[in-house]
């Protein structure tokens, strides 16, 4: 045997243990291990420590487990942190927005009322009666005939 | 559990480039999917280089624990599979280096599976020589007992070898041909 062809099997020998070969290189392979008894007993090592290690049923429920925990406390802190930090920055901006506003004359008169001035209800225009309610627009005459309507 | 191929989630096959753009994410199925899929080899790796089931058991779940955390910091330079064992022989050296090795064995028979599973004597004395193997292994140095298991167990590259142990490509090829000659004097 060449020492050529011998290190490009004993290379190769993990992959053929996991059958990770293709066709023509595991052909190539195993007919080299047919006539090479130096790769044949370094096949029967390597094929013993190819066998998988499988993961302890209670090992692997535990590493689960830790991993849930860890989402959900990755998941919490980050969403606590993210929404008290947006409640704050719109918390912020609504007060900052308001002061501005008012400031540019855009908010009720409040505490400067005109003299003489009259405040009236904003009423919403669907309601006929409650637009009416605005008494002071009312003529004399209309207040008594509404008066003489209510005692009716 | 291999690193690479196909697997399903929720029941429509997602390849693992896309299972971690959805753990980035936050989506905890994939994450628990990614885990699941790594967590053979991650356990293997620690049990070689830890020489004890309870300091391994602890060790792949920092190692998950450790990957969930720096997942932002994957940047696929390597496969998933490398990052993720590379996290573990670190872990696994860090957790070894703190505690003294206690119950030093290898894998027993109950660890160890025929991929195959042939007729019960079969299985039963393929199991036995790994085991005796695998028990043999804990006697050559650090690093040609990490590339011999890392090759021969898990079948990686020696390039995907080199940046797990941090050394070059021939460095790992040398180290696991000296672990196997080795391992071939123990045995014989």
């Amino acid at each position: 045997m060449t020492e050529l062809a011998c290190r490009w099997v004993q290379d190769r020998l993990p992959d053929r243990a996991r059958d990770a070969l293709d066709i023509a290189d595991a052909a190539r392979l195993d007919q080299h291990l047919a006539t090479c008894d130096d790769c044949r007993a370094e096949s029967v090592v390597v094929n013993a420590l190819a066998v998988p290690v499988v993961v302890p049923a209670e090992v692997e429920a535990k590493v689960l487990g830790a991993i849930r925990a860890n989402v959900r406390s990755a998941v919490t802190n980050g969403f606590g942190i993210r929404h008290y930090g947006m409640a704050a920055t719109i918390a912020f901006a609504l007060l900052t927005g308001s002061i501005f506003w008012l400031q540019s004359g855009h908010g009720p008169p409040v505490g400067r009322t005109e003299p003489g001035a009259t405040t009236m209800l904003a009423l919403p225009d669907s309601d006929p009666l409650l637009q009416e309610a605005g008494l002071q627009s009312l003529s004399e005459d209309e207040l008594r005939t509404l008066l003489e309507e209510l005692e009716s | 559990m291999s690193g690479s191929g196909l697997y399903r989630l929720r029941e429509a096959p997602i390849d693992e480039a896309t299972l971690i753009e959805k753990a980035r994410a936050g989506d905890a199925g994939a994450l628990e999917a990614l885990v699941r899929q790594h967590m053979g080899d991650v356990y293997a790796l620690a049990l070689r280089i830890l020489g004890n089931r309870d300091l391994a058991e602890d060790a792949t779940q920092n190692t998950m624990v450790n990957a969930l955390r720096g997942l932002a910091r994957f940047r696929g330079d390597a496969s998933f599979r490398t990052w993720i064992l590379r996290i573990a022989a670190n872990t696994a050296k860090s957790l070894g280096r703190r505690r003294t090795r206690r119950n030093e064995v290898g894998l027993t028979q109950a660890e160890t599976v025929a991929s195959d599973e042939p007729d019960p004597a079969t299985t039963a004395t393929i199991r036995a020589e790994a085991a005796r193997v695998t028990r043999l292994l804990d006697r050559l140095p650090p690093k040609q007992r990490m590339a011999v298991q890392l090759r021969a167990n898990q079948g990686l590259s020696y390039a995907e070898i080199g940046t797990i142990l941090d050394c070059s490509e021939g460095a790992a090829r040398v180290n696991y041909h000296l672990g196997i000659k080795r391992l071939r004097e123990l045995t014989s």
